[in-house]
């Protein structure tokens, strides 16, 4: 383990300007149509996994005719 | 041939399957990715916004926390539903300044931890953290992350709604490089956390069993973090797979959640590289030794004692040694059956080949824009040099033969001896051609050799050398430092 350090100055006194930021909760029917999207959207794995698959077949089928 | 002679040759032809096993595992694992199209946890998943604690550990991070501060109040959220507590591990750079600035712009959003000692780490700062907040009421689930780190907007509210199923005790996003117009190594890096997170945890929702949560995005609800001892562990240097297993162990799912993305800054020299891996593989080493009773248990654990997690699991943490072996085998045949040794050596470089095909193209295609900008670092992951030797599985006599031919030389039969025995060693010597290029970085020409050393040996073997040096470096006993990886606020905003 490393030595323990201090702190070699103190914390200084915070700046007084504010900010208001932040986020509305959105609308349930909306969230929910999101995870519907997200869970359809992975379909795309499936043509990935197609096209590396034909990739590969591709070089087996090379390799089974090469002299 | 004698009986003994038999029994040596299959020994060393069992000694090259080994190192066979993690290639077929890696393959196994993205054979697994299409399947989450249909096995995964949105069915369970709904809008959920529990109050939720972000806790910042910060150690000399002024350049780059304040940034990840403005980042998070600005997070599709509802604002009083989330805080931001720094810890601030005793730093002494402007990181307190800092904080303060932003905890007085944001005020009762945004909260200044102090440790007047540190030093210790990571999980003993965490630990100082989530002593305060969980000794309140306020906190429903708790969101681990590093200070250089830059959350999309989205990101937190897509992995609370996986904690609306009270099953999930923790839920992480995909940390994405996100340096703006990265080096080479850093898309490598970018490449390869494509590979090892987009990819390979989605393969472990698949499985339902995860390995990690990253370091820099683990949300666990309050009931989990409390289950688990309300701490985060102190005893070894990869505390995030602690509480992953913890979490598994104590009945509670772990969901990886691709459409979180977290953007990191990751380092850009192989000797900042390799000090952070060093420390992830060390880790591995302490969580394999104090985890052995879990291993290829089902009775301990369905998932995690599992035989594919468990192939998983050791297929990375053994590569270096797997590789060994395979070149031992390969060796020791060629002088008791060189024939034999070809034949294994071809169908071995034919899988890895095949693998590799794989791999790279669902890697680039899970992820086009990373896949755009590291296509390079993509093809030349393996190096160059093992791209040639897997085309010896194509035409075995490639470098014996047929390309000396092509400059109308014939090679004798010591050239051939040599040049089979360096390809059948290669899986070996990649290793320590990998840690040359640590050692030349530091040189004046360093910045021209390293990287051509590292694209011609590959970003793998250089992982596979880390990951040797941490057994050396556990071996030893060597002293447990927490070096943390230098940022300095190059993340794309």
């Amino acid at each position: 383990m490393t030595e323990p350090q201090s702190a070699t100055r103190p914390a200084p006194t915070p700046e007084p300007a504010t900010e208001t930021v932040g986020f509305d909760l959105p609308d349930e029917a909306r969230l929910r149509a999101e995870i519907g999207a997200d869970r359809l959207h992975e379909r795309f794995l499936v043509r990935a996994a197609l096209v590396a698959a034909i990739l590969v077949a591709i070089v087996i089928t090379t390799r089974m005719i090469w002299p | 041939m004698t009986v003994w002679t038999d029994v040596l040759i299959w020994v060393l032809a069992t000694f090259v399957i080994i190192g066979a096993i993690p290639v077929a595992a890696g393959l196994y694992q993205f054979l697994l990715i299409p399947f989450h199209a249909i096995r995964n946890h949105y069915p369970e998943a709904a809008p959920y916004f529990p109050r939720v604690a972000v806790v910042v550990p910060a150690w000399n991070e002024g350049a780059v926390v304040g940034a990840s501060i403005d980042r998070l109040v600005r997070l599709e959220y509802p604002p009083d539903r989330l805080r931001i507590y720094v810890v601030d591990d005793a730093s002494t750079d402007d990181t307190p300044q800092v904080v303060l600035g932003r905890a007085a712009r944001y005020p009762g959003r945004v909260f200044h931890l102090r440790r007047e000692t540190g030093g210790q780490g990571k999980a003993h700062t965490l630990n100082h953290g989530l002593s305060i907040l969980l000794a309140g009421a306020w906190v429903e689930a708790v969101l681990i992350m590093d200070a250089d780190v830059i959350y999309q907007p989205d990101s937190l509210r897509k992995m609370t709604r996986h904690l609306s199923d009270p099953q999930v005790g923790a839920v992480t996003a995909f940390i994405r490089e996100g340096g703006v117009d990265p080096p080479y190594l850093t898309r490598f890096i970018g490449y390869e956390y494509v590979a090892a997170q987009a990819a390979a945890r989605r393969a472990q929702n698949v499985l339902g069993v995860l390995a990690c949560l990253a370091g820099g995005a683990q949300l666990h609800s309050r009931e989990n973090l409390e289950a688990i001892g309300g701490r985060i562990d102190t005893t070894t240097l990869a505390e995030d797979t602690v509480s992953t297993i913890l979490t598994q162990l104590d009945g509670r799912r772990v969901v990886f959640e691709p459409y979180a993305v977290v953007l990191a800054e990751e380092p850009e020299s192989i000797g900042a590289l390799w000090k952070q891996r060093l420390r992830w593989g060390r880790g591995n080493v302490q969580v394999t030794r104090r985890f052995s009773g879990l291993w290829f248990r089902p009775s301990k654990h369905r998932g995690l004692g599992g035989f594919s997690f468990g192939i998983i699991w050791f297929s990375v943490f053994l590569l270096p040694v797997a590789m060994v072996l395979s070149s031992v085998g390969l060796i020791g045949l060629y002088f008791l059956d060189s024939d034999l040794a070809m034949t294994i050596f071809g169908e071995l470089w034919f899988l890895a080949l095949c693998t590799y095909l794989f791999i790279t193209a669902m890697t680039v295609q899970l992820d086009p824009a990373t896949g755009r900008r590291s296509w390079r670092e993509a093809i030349a992951f393996p190096g160059l040099i093992s791209l040639l030797v897997m085309l010896t599985a194509f035409a075995p006599d490639l470098f014996t033969r047929t390309v000396p031919g092509f400059f109308g030389l014939e090679m004798t039969a010591i050239g051939e001896g040599v040049i089979t025995l360096f390809l059948y060693a290669w899986l070996s010597l990649c290793m320590p051609a990998a840690w040359l290029a640590k050692v030349v970085e530091k040189t004046k020409l360093g910045k021209v050799l390293a990287p051509a050393l590292i694209y011609l040996v590959g970003y793998g073997p250089l992982l596979c050398a880390v990951t040797f040096d941490s057994y050396i470096k556990e071996l030893q006993g060597a002293a447990q430092v927490w070096d943390k990886t230098e940022k300095v606020g190059k993340v794309m905003a």
